[in-house]
């Protein structure tokens, strides 16, 4: 009996249960070797020497090449896609609800072991360490910038935890279309969020209206706060905190009505 | 050859035929489906294009230039979401890794015609063909080219050679799934998204090695940079002010990556041949 519990509850408490869950997740992914992942990595490679050497041309300041290294390394952190709207189409998010922990806290452990572990090791990581060989600092402004930084992100993946529910919710209500979702969600992210284009290179009034919508704070704000090139840390943090704020509230309320039409169509 | 290419056609008519029935029984979806074509399309624009705002030159161009070149990019998806995007077409890495190339072998007619059919979506493939074409056409108005019958052939040469330039490299790197399916199922997509969010930026004034690099083995260069400049030059100059080996260049690399994908996709097939799909296995396939 004491056996069935521990099982039942995820060896006993939730922080096992998500820890469990991400190491599953963290050694899944390379179940069909490292080529599943290594693609990927390739886009994403290419991706940052083809910026570096057009920002380069530009000659629009170090901050540049230090801003878009670090949005290279922390792409999945900044890019949240959870498995909420993949286990729609993939008819195996019923499964998730039989699991004995929260289907939310599920989607975030699972985010995390599948895809925040595997590329901070095999990627982020050599390449943070191989920067200086092409002449990019890997350091932040400052020992002080480098902890707002911190913070900034742990409120940015909050952020983009609380846009995937919300999306996968909106999904749920499209069946099919949730294809053509996910294509608009990527590009208007790639847009919008500074991820790729930082908002300095746009003109002033457009950056600083990008910078003020809630995509804005995922990936702008902690790169920004990182590289010294936010005027106002301090603004960043509560302008992302008050969009963590509306976001939760929508995507608790959203989800959750959602949740039975889940639970119903079980994917 | 000639049977061949008659059942082509048939085969083309059959499968507009059956996009246009998709289209009438799910409605809401095909307007989502223009809805994200336009969303998609029009953010890959704004992004580089508000870049250009910014600078008098971006990378050698000028925003008109650059307006003309989305188009160009654009134009270039449209063609491959036209004829490739249906059935998993375009994305062969798919077909190999699930197991699913018996489907299209055992069809009475060639595999190399049911692929090239099979991708035919007239109606849910065209929003971004149009809009691109739009694009493109206006930013060749914008930029001073004169359209005449010559360029518009040309701009259409140009476009199908860089949309078989992209399926090449698909199928090249799909290749991968004849020998390991599960792993590469992907990589076909990873290919295309490598395409989709870099061909949109103008290599002007990159480091020259880097930009042969992007002009030979990664082709990102010649899907949209490199002829929206020879159609630039011959816009504004006239055709005379092409130079004869640099306008060889896209179809020239195109046939090479074309010959490269029949040698290696043979060479696949062989292998399939003879070992099948390893997820004809006790895992099942999809």
């Amino acid at each position: 009996m004491n056996q069935n519990k521990n099982v039942l509850t995820g060896y006993g408490s939730l922080l096992k249960a998500i820890r469990s869950t991400m190491s599953i997740c963290a050694k899944q992914i390379f179940d069909g070797g490292f080529l599943f992942v290594a693609g990927g990595y390739m886009i994403q490679a290419v991706q940052f020497v083809m910026l570096i050497f057009i920002w380069k041309s530009l000659k629009q300041g170090e901050e540049l090449m230090t801003y878009t290294l670090m949005a290279t390394i922390l792409h999945q952190e900044l890019n949240i896609i959870s498995p909420a709207t993949a286990s729609l189409w993939e008819g195996s998010v019923i499964g998730r609800f039989l699991r004995p922990i929260p289907v939310e806290v599920s989607f975030f452990a699972e985010t995390v072991g599948k895809w925040w572990i595997p590329h901070f090791l095999f990627f982020g990581l050599p390449l943070w360490l191989l920067a200086p060989a092409f002449g990019i600092s890997p350091l932040p402004a400052s020992a002080m910038h480098g902890l707002l930084a911190l913070i900034s992100l742990i409120l940015a993946a909050s952020l983009g935890f609380a846009l995937d529910l919300i999306f996968a919710s909106f999904a749920m209500h499209l069946k099919n279309g949730c294809f053509a979702a996910l294509a608009i969600r990527e590009a208007i992210f790639a847009l919008l969020s500074g991820e790729m284009i930082p908002f300095s290179l746009f003109p002033k009034a457009v950056g600083r209206l990008f910078s003020l919508m809630p995509l804005g704070s995922i990936a702008h704000g902690p790169l920004t706060i990182y590289t010294g090139l936010a005027n106002n840390p301090l603004w960043v943090l509560g302008l992302q905190l008050f969009w963590n704020l509306v976001l939760w509230t929508v995507a608790i309320l959203f989800f959750r009505k959602s949740k039975e039409r889940m639970i119903s169509f079980g994917g | 050859m000639v049977d061949n290419l008659k059942t082509v056609f048939r085969l083309y008519r059959r499968y507009a035929v059956m996009d246009l029935l998709w289209l009438l029984r799910d409605t809401r979806y095909f307007f989502i489906q223009v809805l994200s074509d336009g969303i998609s399309g029009g953010c890959t624009v704004a992004g580089v294009y508000l870049l250009s705002l910014n600078f008098d030159h971006f990378a050698g161009m000028k925003q008109s230039e650059i307006l003309f070149m989305m188009g160009y990019a654009l134009f270039v998806d449209g063609i491959f979401n036209l004829f490739f995007i249906g059935n998993n077409s375009g994305f062969i890495s798919r077909i190999v890794g699930r197991g699913q190339l018996d489907h299209l072998i055992i069809q009475p007619v060639p595999l190399w015609a049911e692929l090239l059919a099979q991708g035919f979506s007239p109606f849910s493939g065209s929003p971004l063909f149009l809009f691109g074409t739009g694009l493109a056409i206006y930013g060749a108005i914008k930029a001073g080219i004169i359209i005449n019958a010559v360029w518009l052939s040309i701009f259409l040469f140009y476009g199908i050679c860089s949309c078989l330039l992209i399926m090449s490299f698909l199928y090249i790197i799909s290749c991968m799934a004849f020998y390991a399916p599960a792993a590469a199922e992907e990589i076909s997509m990873v290919g295309r998204d490598l395409f989709s969010t870099l061909k949109t930026y103008p290599l002007g004034s990159m480091n020259p090695v880097v930009k042969r690099l992007f002009l030979t083995v990664l082709p990102i260069g010649l899907s949209a940079w490199f002829p929206s400049l020879l159609l630039l030059k011959a816009g504004t100059e006239g055709i005379t002010a092409l130079a004869f080996l640099p306008s060889l260049y896209l179809p020239g690399v195109t046939l090479v990556f074309m010959l490269t994908v029949l040698l290696l996709f043979k060479k696949g097939m062989k292998h399939y041949e003879r070992y099948g799909s390893p997820r004809y296995t006790g895992f099942g396939f999809r």
